[in-house]
């Protein structure tokens, strides 16, 4: 403060005053924002949701598929994995068997036969085995059979 | 002799880097984080290396418990119907609304196909079905 001068000589003041330092405690504000930090730290969430389009067909008119221009995923009851009605072990080796196919035959549709009691995460693991598959092709048409007394398959792609 | 001769000292450590470190961390947190969601359930997502990410605003949560149990919009669903009428109203509400189904991932497959055919019979083609992404490529 310039009042600090008053009262007396100019050079006296000065070498009166002592050279305050000032200490502001900042444990508090440290201590609030550690707090804060450990609050955002829980409750943002980094994984961006992710998901798998799908597109049903507008229609209920069933696409007539020529059988050549078919494979079969199944799952059964107990989600094993067939492919055309042969056992698959591994499910990763899905996509190779797809690949190959699909290579061979661009305008091949792959119907994906899930029994209703079977797990969803297997649907959704066959289903990326196909996605895998289809990134590498392009072919990306496939079809969920919807249910098993209609015949009809559900047509999907993504 | 000793005792007197040796000044007490107070340890002062400099805090102001720490400060100054962890200011910066949470305004990085402030900015970047995106908050999770209240849900009314908690879902266990299937995991799957393909997927697209789905946008965080603009979403209508489909949630599968489970045992199958159905939650729009975070509300539990009784019956089919209602299922559809939600659907259905909040369509009418917001055109551009995608729809993302979040479906436990022991859940069965019977149930996704009755809520795949709902979401068709509402008029819905497109919709996404949640994943939790796997990391790495193939």
């Amino acid at each position: 403060m310039a009042g600090a001068n008053v009262g007396g000589g100019e050079g006296r003041s000065r070498t009166g005053r002592r050279r305050i330092s000032i200490h502001i405690d900042m444990t508090p504000m440290v201590d609030v924002i550690i707090l804060l930090l450990i609050f955002f730290f829980m409750t943002s969430q980094f994984k961006e949701p992710h998901g798998i389009e799908i597109t049903l067909p507008k229609t209920d008119v069933p696409v007539k598929i020529p059988e050549s221009n078919t494979v079969t995923l199944r799952v059964d009851e107990n989600n094993e994995v067939y492919f055309n009605e042969e056992p698959v072990e591994e499910i990763s080796k899905i996509r190779e068997y797809l690949i190959a196919r699909q290579t061979e035959n661009p305008n091949l549709v792959t119907i994906l036969d899930v029994h209703p009691s079977a797990k969803y995460k297997t649907m959704v693991d066959v289903l990326d085995e196909f996605k895998i598959a289809a990134d590498e092709t392009g072919v990306t048409k496939f079809s969920l059979a919807m249910k098993r007394e209609e015949t009809a398959p559900e047509g999907g792609g993504g | 002799m000793l005792r007197k001769m040796r000044r007490r000292i107070t340890i002062r450590i400099d805090m102001t880097p720490m400060v100054d470190v962890i200011i910066l961390l949470l305004i990085f947190f402030f900015m970047t984080s995106t908050f999770r969601e209240a849900e009314a359930i908690d879902v266990q997502l299937p995991h799957a290396y393909a997927g697209v990410r789905i946008p965080k605003t603009g979403v209508y949560h489909i949630l599968i418990s489970e045992d199958g149990k159905i939650y729009a919009d975070n509300e539990p669903m009784q019956s089919r119907e209602e299922f559809i009428q939600a659907i259905v109203s909040s369509r009418a509400t917001n055109p551009n609304l995608i729809f993302d189904v979040k479906a436990d991932q022991d859940v069965e497959y019977g149930v996704m196909l009755t809520v795949m055919e709902d979401l068709r019979r509402a008029g819905i083609v497109r919709f996404n079905l949640s994943i939790f992404k796997e990391a790495g490529a193939w």
